[in-house]
């Protein structure tokens, strides 16, 4: 009975027409216990709610003010090599990081007067971009923050959250393939945001594919920090490609990351904790951080606790392999 | 999943690949690639090369997809759709090496000091292979990969430093070329992102011993786009929807074209393009001092002809190629050598059958009256006058061409490419139809 009502909230996700709603609902309410009936029926509501107004989900609905996991179930594994049909910015100055972190430009255009002027001028660059030649203006990234921190496979967003507190003034986001997953996310963080005020400004979640598209969204050596924490460990060695550290991608996280940028991975399955290790170790553009420094680092422990995977290992007792590295300069 | 599968499934466009040129460096011979057949004609002698090859296998068996010369022109390389990779001594034009790969291969290149080989795949990798021939047999060494998309084009740049590839994800990568290219090549310098489709193509353009050279490149968003490659910074588009010879052009579809084909004069100054569907030559003049690109001529072919590919040679004359050839799938079903050697034939055959067109642009030095600017004036050159005359015509083309077969093929060939490049759009209904096939829903419609 509890696999089959998963099932079912799933169904009332995905599907979006209205008569549908009712075939499927008619079909419940014949199987269903009255108990799970009223259970659907509050998710389907629920749903038609939460995309609009937030506020009254943050009131009611809920006693913490947060969406519920349950509404927001996906299937566990994506593909990530599949041809993705979601927007994606075209270079790193077209990502429109105003939206995601309202506060910070609200805060950067009220301080230096000449900020918002400098965007604005960043921005019609872009358009004349279409037409004619750019010219990057510098002053307008030195007056921008930045997204300094990023969390590659988010999932339901449990580290942003810590890491949001630890380190206020960064500019964190994550990034998940799936998209209902991505929704939950976001509404967590508003939720959040709603709840106490000033906070988690400086997290937020982006539905996109990190595989394919990271230079899209960050410049050379923009990033200070990623995380990869208990990827899909992809079993099979047809699907090894599918993992998402491997010495291919991993060229392209060392041109995302700042010299002396750190990159977190940790996992339970031990196979997969000797491959991200042994494909790190191969890199020429990564070093070990010693056992010293990860002492002093304060997202170490969030590594394993944080996340709801990592709880969920804990809780099993299960045994981690983490492996951090130190993006170093190139010796060439 | 096997009839949606069938639905998208390999019409004749699939399986035509286009004909591609290539001149030696020195410009003493021209090749044309065509299908699985190399049809090389040697300028200086005015006679038909007939090449050797003693490697296993001795012949392509699917369409080269990409051939090239190495600077200095003593090797030659072409790879194609058959997974082999061939690597050729071209005084002698016998073949010192082939290699077979997991993957179609789509382009070649060579590092400029000559010692490596180096080849993209459509899985998104690129390896590399020495080209000294040793004793012991050679395993190519990956150098980078792009995530699973499709690498159109690679190029080293002119200093030997970097190797540009372009991608199907609207991506031109620039990496650093790595001291040792057997342990790969892990660092990239930059990215020039801002295509709006696929990247077709690359090149170089500017003066080489200024060491200023730019990166220009070709897509399917019909634009051609002017970048220092090692910023990534877009300096110029160019929007070739813009030009009214394009828009004029009789074809009737007004869609987007793709640039197909970008070639450089060997001074750096002159951008030949060839664009879908059009049945000409654009020639763009690259200024260096406002690092500009901007039309200088346009010239039809007087067949109804589309070009598939172009090449400068030595003397800034461009030679033009339209055709293509069925390329024969053999897929993996092939079990016994015999039916391996069957396809090869029958690839071979096709190959030798299939014609194409070949023309020849050239730099007219006459100064029509005072003005400066009709110096530099190209124009096509006449068939009867045509450098190498009716012999190169002969082993070129293969046979006396009828532009409505060339014409039919080449289309059939851009649509193939165009198929392969896009994303498939689905609309929602496709979309449910799929869901329905998946894994989780199947306990599901088994209840009802």
């Amino acid at each position: 009975m509890q696999h089959r009502r998963k099932k079912y909230s799933t169904v009332f996700h995905e599907e979006t027409e209205k008569d549908v709603l009712f075939a499927r609902a008619r079909k419940i309410s014949a199987q269903l216990s009255q108990k799970a009936m009223a259970d659907q029926g509050n998710g389907a509501r629920e749903k038609g709610k939460k995309r609009t107004e937030h506020s009254t989900i943050a009131q009611g609905g809920d006693q913490k003010g947060l969406p519920r996991k349950r509404f927001y179930r996906a299937r566990a594994h994506s593909n990530p090599l599949s041809d993705s049909h979601f927007p994606v910015p075209n270079n790193p100055c077209e990502c429109d990081w105003k939206e995601h972190f309202p506060a910070f430009f609200k805060d950067a255009t009220g301080e230096v007067e000449n900020g918002s002027c400098a965007t604005e001028n960043m921005k019609a660059e872009n358009r004349s971009s279409e037409n004619g030649a750019i010219v990057p203006s510098s002053q307008a990234e030195k007056l921008e923050p930045k997204v300094r921190f990023a969390d590659v496979g988010c999932g339901f967003g449990g580290l942003l959250v810590k890491l949001s507190v630890l380190f206020p003034d960064k500019l964190m986001v994550g990034m998940e393939l799936r998209d209902k997953v991505s929704e939950y996310v976001k509404e967590r963080i508003h939720a959040l945001r709603v709840k106490h005020p000033g906070q988690y400004e400086n997290i937020s979640c982006l539905r996109t594919n990190a595989m394919k598209y990271l230079p899209n969204y960050f410049e050379k050596g923009q990033l200070e920090k990623m995380f990869f924490l208990f990827p899909d460990p992809h079993f099979k060695e047809k699907n090894h490609r599918r993992r998402i550290i491997s010495q291919t991608l991993l060229a392209e996280y060392a041109y995302i990351m700042a010299i002396g940028g750190i990159i977190y991975t940790i996992t339970d399955v031990e196979e997969l904790g000797e491959w991200m290790k042994s494909n790190l170790d191969a890199h020429p553009l990564f070093e070990p951080v010693s056992e010293d420094e990860l002492d002093q680092d304060r997202c170490v422990e969030l590594l394993s606790s944080a996340t709801e995977e990592g709880q969920k290992v804990a809780r099993n007792s299960g045994e981690t392999f983490r492996a951090i590295y130190r993006r170093i300069e190139s010796g060439a | 999943m096997e009839d949606h599968g069938a639905s998208l499934g390999a019409g004749v466009g699939d399986m035509m690949a286009p004909a591609l040129i290539s001149v030696h460096p020195d410009g003493s011979c021209v090749v044309v690639a065509i299908g699985a057949g190399l049809r090389i004609f040697d300028l200086l002698r005015n006679e038909q090369v007939v090449v050797s090859d003693e490697t296993v296998p001795a012949r392509h068996g699917e369409a080269i997809r990409a051939i090239s010369f190495n600077d200095k022109g003593n090797f030659f390389s072409s790879a194609g759709d058959d997974k082999l990779v061939k690597l050729w001594n071209t005084e002698s034009w016998s073949c010192i090496k082939t290699i077979r790969l997991p993957k179609k291969v789509t382009s070649v290149a060579f590092s400029k000091d000559s010692k490596w080989v180096l080849f993209a795949d459509k899985f998104g990798a690129v390896y590399t292979l020495p080209t000294a021939v040793k004793e012991e047999k050679d395993e190519p060494a990956q150098l980078l990969a792009h995530c699973c998309s499709i690498i159109t084009d690679l190029e080293v740049t002119s200093e030997g430093k970097y190797i540009v590839t372009s991608d199907r994800d609207f991506k031109i990568r620039v990496s650093v070329f790595p001291a040792d290219p057997l342990k790969g090549a892990p660092e990239i310098w930059s990215y020039c992102l801002g295509h709006t489709s696929f990247v077709t193509c690359t090149a170089f353009v500017g003066s080489q011993t200024s060491g200023q050279q730019l990166l220009v490149s070709g897509s399917g968003d019909s634009t051609v786009r002017l970048w220092d490659y090692k910023t990534g910074k877009m300096l110029h588009v160019f929007d070739t929807n813009e030009l009214e010879a394009v828009r004029d052009d009789k074809t009737v579809d007004c869609a987007a074209r793709a640039v197909i084909g970008l070639s450089v004069s060997p001074d750096g100054s002159i951008v030949a393009v060839l664009l879908e569907r059009f049945t000409g030559v654009l020639l763009l003049e690259y200024d260096d001092l406002g690092k500009r690109l901007k039309h200088l001529q346009s010239i039809i072919l007087s067949e109804h002809v589309v070009p598939t590919s172009l090449a400068f040679d030595v003397a800034s004359r461009l030679w033009i190629v339209a055709g293509a050839a069925e390329s024969i799938e053999l897929g993996d079903q092939l079990v016994t050598p015999e039916e391996a050697a069957a396809a090869e034939a029958r690839a071979q055959m096709t190959a030798k059958m299939a014609v194409a067109h070949v023309r020849l642009i050239v730099r007219c030095s006459g100064a029509v009256g005072q003005d400066a600017e009709k110096a530099a004036h190209y124009e096509l050159s006449e068939k009867e006058s045509m450098l190498g005359g009716e012999a190169l015509l002969s082993t070129l083309e293969g046979g006396r061409a009828d532009s409505g077969e060339v014409a039919v093929a080449a289309e059939a060939a851009e649509q193939a490419m165009r198929k392969l490049m896009s994303k498939r759009q689905y609309t929602l209904q496709e979309r449910e139809n799929r869901k329905r096939f998946r894994n989780d829903k199947k306990f599901e419609r088994n209840e009802v």
